[in-house]
């Protein structure tokens, strides 16, 4: 038989023919036996699952296995995974984390808290002048300190105020 | 009574006939020299602020005549050109661990005498609408007190009511001066003396229209413009091109440089013990005065031409291009 000529379009096999062909095979399938399997074959194969799985290191089958997860359920955790970004990202926008020296921290300052947060004003100006540069912190929590003394009269009577022993701030 | 608050006054002013004292800022630099000897006593001046106000609001100057055992303190408000002036009275008591403090107004005629200097000038230009260049009305002052020589005291001079409540003032602390040590006389002790005095160059009167208050130091200079600056010394000094080219006689100085002569006609003896002297003298040509102060010398007597200080020695080597 030539095998060209089986194969060629002019040797299509005929409906008919098909039929045929399967029921021979089919006949041939239920004749084959399929041969016994050996006891030596099952030791094989069970050995060698072990040495592949159940002998490698836990932290090893850890790296290298998988998990199989369907469609829908991995498409939702990615889902989920995107939405939470986007939310942490707009939070982290909404507030700084590096407090910056901006006029309306100033007038926050200001308005409520008269006479308290002005004497604390006046000692960060005091250390600022003597104190390193390394101890400044970079965003003053207080305002400004005041250098316009536009406002200043004298005092209408001179007092002397004693500190005793010298206990009075540098 | 006159001459003990001139002495005071020119202990508290010395510093504005002083080279690096060319504008109100540098005079208190100068000036505020927190330490002020008086009686045995050192004082050590700083300036406190409290509220919202900081001390860099106020130019200070002190001044101590031990002959007064007083020390004199200016406070000027910069914002305003307002300025309060007391003085402070140190006593030593038997008890050498207490001091007893005094407090009273800057005198009338301290008061008077700054007007007419280059201090009392600059405050002028610097604020010319004031009505008035004297200090502020005079408050009143605290009995005297007897403190340890380890208290500090606080004077609140300047201060803002309300919810912006500030203050300003003097913080004072005291110790015990130590004896100072002996030491040999030298020519620079000798200081040359110019009280009220005027400036003559080739035979006219240069220094305006009334005599200068005085100066008195080492090294009295004064500044020629289109000439440069002259520094007079009774001594050459080394590394400088000192020349011998004047005379100091009686109340008069005068060298003659190029072809110019020059004259400084005091109203007393320019040196205390008298005699006739050579007059070394060193001109700067580098020199750049402040325009602010020789204004002030305009104001101060009308037609002056020229700025006039006390150079110290060790201050030669800060000038431009002095040295030979």
């Amino acid at each position: 038989m030539n095998y060209l000529e089986e194969n060629s379009p002019d040797r299509n096999p005929k409906p008919a023919d098909e039929v045929i062909e399967d029921r021979e095979l089919k006949n041939l399938l239920g004749e084959w036996k399929t041969p016994d399997i050996t006891s030596s074959l099952d030791k094989r194969l069970l050995t060698s699952y072990r040495r592949q799985f159940l002998h490698r290191p836990l932290w090893r089958r850890w790296l290298t296995g998988s998990i199989s997860l369907p469609a829908p359920v991995a498409v939702t955790a990615a889902l989920l995974l995107c939405a939470t970004s986007y939310l942490a990202a707009r939070k982290a926008t909404s507030y700084p984390l590096g407090p910056a020296p901006t006029p309306p921290a100033v007038k926050i300052v200001e308005v409520p808290f008269p006479v308290v947060q002005e004497r604390i004003v006046t000692r960060v100006v005091y250390k600022k002048t003597d104190a390193p540069k390394a101890k400044e912190s970079p965003a003053p929590v207080s305002p400004p300190p005041r250098i316009d003394l536009a406002d200043f009269r004298p005092v209408s009577e001179i007092k002397i105020i004693v500190s005793h022993g010298g206990n009075d701030e540098k | 009574m006159r001459n003990r608050i001139y002495l005071l006054l020119a202990a508290l002013l010395l510093c504005s006939i002083q080279l690096q004292a060319q504008t109100l800022e540098h005079l208190a630099q100068s000036a505020g020299s927190p330490e002020q000897r008086v009686n045995g006593v050192v004082a050590t001046f700083s300036s406190f602020a409290e509220g919202r106000a900081t001390a860099e609001g106020v130019l200070r100057f002190n001044g101590a005549n031990d002959d007064e055992r007083a020390i004199g303190s200016f406070l000027v408000n910069i914002s305003t050109g307002m300025y309060i002036g007391y003085v402070l009275y140190i006593e030593r008591l038997p008890d050498p661990t207490k001091l007893k403090i005094t407090i009273k107004p800057m005198p009338e005629e301290a008061i008077e005498a700054t007007r007419k200097t280059v201090f009392g000038k600059l405050l002028v230009l610097k604020w010319p609408n004031r009505p008035s260049y004297d200090p502020a009305p005079p408050p009143s002052y605290p009995e005297p007190i007897v403190i340890n020589m380890t208290d500090v005291i606080k004077i609140p001079l300047w201060v803002k009511a309300g919810t912006e409540w500030g203050v300003v003032g003097d913080r004072i602390r005291f110790a015990i001066d130590r004896p100072r040590p002996a030491r040999e006389f030298t020519l620079d002790d000798v200081a040359l003396k110019l009280t009220d005095y005027r400036l003559i160059i080739n035979g006219e009167v240069r220094s305006g229209e009334r005599e200068l208050e005085g100066i008195e130091g080492p090294l009295p200079s004064f500044y020629v413009p289109g000439k440069g600056l002259f520094i007079l010394s009774i001594r050459p000094h080394e590394g400088y091109a000192f020349q011998k080219v004047g005379m100091a006689e009686g109340n008069k100085i005068s060298f003659s440089y190029g072809a110019d002569k020059y004259e400084l006609v005091s109203r007393d003896s320019v040196i205390p013990f008298g005699g006739k002297w050579h007059i070394w003298v060193l001109l700067v040509t580098g020199y750049q005065p402040n325009p602010e102060v020789l204004e002030a010398y305009k104001l101060l007597s009308k037609g002056n031409c020229c700025e006039y200080f006390i150079l110290r020695p060790e201050e030669l080597s800060q000038l431009p291009t002095s040295k030979k």
